[in-house]
């Protein structure tokens, strides 16, 4: 057990921290929460991000020659956890497909995807549910037909992506003739390529909050007759199965979701240590001071099982039921917050603006979506059957 | 930043588990329950005779001289398997010598301890319950020349009537309040007999009232400095709640474990129970709950170990394991049906024990009031 971090680590965050004290200035933090419907744009945060990839922050952990910096996973997570404490979410650092590029691509899309990922010029929307569902995620309907040297995909995709993605990873049958699971492929999509419909989707909350959930707007998406070359598929043919659920598996764990689920929790203990309503000072209620103490407790545990995953990776330990546990805990102690926020702050908290609004309207925007984070990459049900099945081995239903 | 066990601390952790599936079955721990003494005396000579009552004691008195992350390993272990052996009580009193007695205390006391001789107690407690609050203690010590005169009344004693000593908490300042003029002083209990009478508790453990009346010992018996004797017990405290976190939530994982199988052998409606999602989902947060007691005790104890300030993270820790073991056994009893509620099937040993072990060394709403303060009040 070592339950703090090395010297060289602590030296690294105060290097970070350095960074932070001079670059996320006023107009940076103003950006954060921009609104993407009316394209906002972030220029301060563009201008600090470039100097964070000049220092290689960005995306440590991925190789140098794809641009990233060949880095440790615990340096990453200590740009993340700085840059959060000081309100800024790097979404850049977030998502499956760096990884998965990185382990099944071929050397040419590793060229052709990481750096722009790194960059934020290459966005990826998610291509997993369907229309017709997401839980049963190897059930889903759309078709990839070979074509001469090419494939034909035909099908739909629901809520991945938004606006600004310029690619789908997309997960689609190749073979209807094997187990369901064996049949999968994905593919890389343009989406500007002929035959691809995106339509916007306006979600229940009105901004973009950039560092919280996804932005103002999901998607369904819509392929007829897309023609791809080969090189548009990521992995092998019958391989999308493995390479979905290792995506999922990552994206399911660390510093990012750890991050976003408890912030929250954090921007509120912030607010109470400095601000009263009227006359009513909430931090001296001992109800208050019970709730948030239990929030601090479970936000902790979080903290660890995220510390817990980051060691399994980095001593190659197999992940058994750890990340669908994080999967659970997170997004659950995420409503749990928000609904103790929203008692404490009482009519204050359906506020989304406005000089009344604690943090700018953060809490009201985020009560909207909180419950929300526990269906992305994974229902919370459908992880606690992962860990029934994986991490107690009890027999499927 | 590695929160997973090393080579040593995972054969500490097989070896304590191996040796415990042996010597530790239920029988001994339902034996236990209806002896006089309330605990195996071959079990305690057993896990003396493997040092694991020297872990965190130093070489000098014959110990290990390891940290509390290593005890806590082993009182994990003898959770998980609701020994019947005063480990706790003991390692209570015996790391509070260790960290502020005088070298005559710790030679005296600690070598026997090691050996498996000497069962040690403490008593904190008094009618008002309230953890950490010097004002709770109101015990006498007067001064009478070289000697200390004890009067009052102790609750919640464990082991008083094997114990050979006990750490008593008292004010040795006559007039003075809050933390001013509390010591910490050794009393042997033969030598002077304080009266022990049971507390019935749902246990059966051995846990008792102990009166004070006109109880004489010497001065050099003060443990610490007489009359500035509350961070001593801040010590005492913060290691005894971060142990007895660890050793609840071993014994909430193992009651998992028996639901567990219990869930994949039981049909109802021509398939095992643990094919439901009901059960299924009840046993798989009950797992994420005791991972995260398991993390967030250890991170307490290493930090103790340390030297880190750890009051903040004691006080999480408890305040988690209370909860959520509780929570814990109890969903193993319901996973089990009514059989769960008759003495006959074991997992009722895990359920009562550990249930009045999260009763101990402070609620979690005291904790939670401890952990408030850290996060919310500006210094």
């Amino acid at each position: 057990m070592e339950f703090t971090f090395t010297t060289e680590e602590e030296a690294f965050r105060q290097e970070v921290r350095t960074f932070i004290a001079e670059h996320v200035t006023p107009e940076v933090i103003a950006e954060q929460g921009g609104d993407e419907e009316s394209g906002a744009d972030h220029p301060h945060t563009d201008a600090m991000i470039d100097k964070m990839m000049e220092r290689g922050w960005v995306r440590m952990a991925m190789p140098k020659e794809y641009g990233g910096h060949g880095g440790d996973l615990t340096m990453q997570y200590i740009v993340d956890e700085e840059f959060n404490r000081a309100g800024v979410f790097i979404a850049h650092n977030y998502g499956t497909g760096y990884t998965t590029i990185i382990k099944y691509g071929t050397e040419q899309q590793k060229r052709d995807f990481v750096p722009g990922l790194i960059a934020g010029k290459i966005k990826l929307g998610l291509g997993y549910t369907e229309p017709s569902g997401g839980t049963d995620l190897a059930g889903l309907k759309s078709r990839a037909v070979r074509d001469g040297d090419d494939w034909i995909i035909n099908g739909s995709k629901m809520y991945g992506g938004s606006p600004e993605s310029t690619h789908m990873y997309m997960l689609v049958r190749t073979n209807p003739d094997v187990p369901k699971h064996k049949g999968l492929s994905v593919f890389l999509v343009p989406m500007d390529a002929p035959g691809v419909e995106f339509r916007p989707l306006k979600l229940i909350k009105d901004r973009a909050r950039a560092y919280g959930y996804t932005g103002a707007w999901a998607g369904s998406s819509f392929y007829e007759d897309v023609r791809l070359p080969q090189s548009a598929m990521l992995g092998e043919e019958g391989q999308g199965w493995e390479l979905a659920t290792q995506g999922l598996a990552i994206d399911r764990i660390g510093v990012t979701r750890y991050l976003r689920c408890t912030y929250r929790t954090d921007h509120m203990i912030d607010w109470l240590r400095d601000h009263q309503l009227g006359d009513y000072v909430p931090r001296e209620d001992p109800f208050v001071r019970d709730k948030i103490a239990e929030l601090w407790i479970e936000r902790e545990v979080y903290r660890l099982m995220t510390m817990r995953s980051l060691t399994m990776v980095k001593k190659n330990i197999p992940i058994v039921h750890e990340s669908p546990s994080e999967k659970v805990w997170g997004p659950d102690h995420n409503v749990r917050a928000i609904e103790a926020i929203a008692s404490i702050l009482g009519p204050y908290m359906q506020l989304t603006e406005g000089e009344e609004a604690p943090r700018g309207g953060e809490f009201g925007d985020h009560f909207l979506m909180a419950w929300f984070v526990g269906l992305g990459h994974g229902s919370v049900h459908a992880m606690r059957d992962q860990i029934a099945r994986r991490g107690l081995g009890l027999p499927r239903g | 930043m590695d929160v997973l066990f090393n080579e040593f601390e995972d054969m500490l952790k097989q070896s304590a588990r191996s040796t415990l599936e042996v010597e530790s079955p239920p029988s001994l721990v339902r034996e236990a329950e209806a002896s006089t003494l309330g605990y195996s005396p071959d079990l305690w000579k057993k896990i003396a005779d493997l040092g694991w009552l020297g872990l965190a004691l130093p070489e000098s008195a014959g110990g290990q001289g390891l940290g509390l992350s290593s005890l806590g390993i082993v009182a994990c272990e003898l959770g998980r398997a609701v020994a019947p052996v005063p480990f706790h009580s003991t390692m209570t009193a015996a790391l509070t010598i260790a960290e502020s007695g005088s070298d005559a205390q710790r030679s005296l006391i600690l070598p026997r301890v090691v050996s498996g001789q000497s069962i040690l107690t403490w008593a904190l407690t008094e009618a008002d319950p309230r953890y950490l609050t010097p004002d709770a203690v109101q015990m006498q010590a007067m001064v009478e020349g070289g000697d200390l005169v004890l009067n009052g009344t102790k609750l919640f004693v464990e082991n008083v009537e094997s114990a050979e000593q006990i750490l008593v908490v008292c004010r040795t300042t006559p007039g003075k309040t809050g933390a001013a003029g509390i010591s910490v002083v050794l009393v042997p209990t033969k030598a002077v007999g304080p009266k022990a009478t049971p507390l019935t508790n749902i246990a059966k453990e051995k846990l008792s009232r102990v009166e004070f009346t006109n109880v004489r010992v010497p001065r050099t018996n003060v443990v610490g400095t007489e009359g500035a004797g509350w961070p001593v017990v801040e010590g005492m405290v913060n290691r005894a709640a971060a142990l007895i976190s660890i050793q609840m939530s071993g014994a909430a994982r193992r009651a998992l474990e028996y639901a567990v199988e219990y869930a994949k052998g039981r049909e109802a409606f021509g398939r095992p129970i643990g094919a439901f999602q009901s059960i299924a989902h009840t046993l798989a947060d009950t797992l994420i709950w005791i991972d995260g007691c398991d993390l967030i005790a250890y991170e307490a104890l290493w930090r103790l170990e340390r030297g880190l300030p750890a009051a903040v993270q004691v006080s999480q820790a408890k305040a988690f394991c209370s909860e959520k073991v509780v929570q814990a056994v109890r969903n193993a009893n319901v996973v089990h049906g009514g059989i769960a509620a008759t003495a006959e099937l074991d997992l009722q040993l895990w359920f009562r024990r550990a249930s009045a072990w999260a009763t101990r060394l402070g609620t979690p709403s005291e904790h939670r009031a401890r952990v408030a303060h850290a996060v919310l009040d500006r210094a």
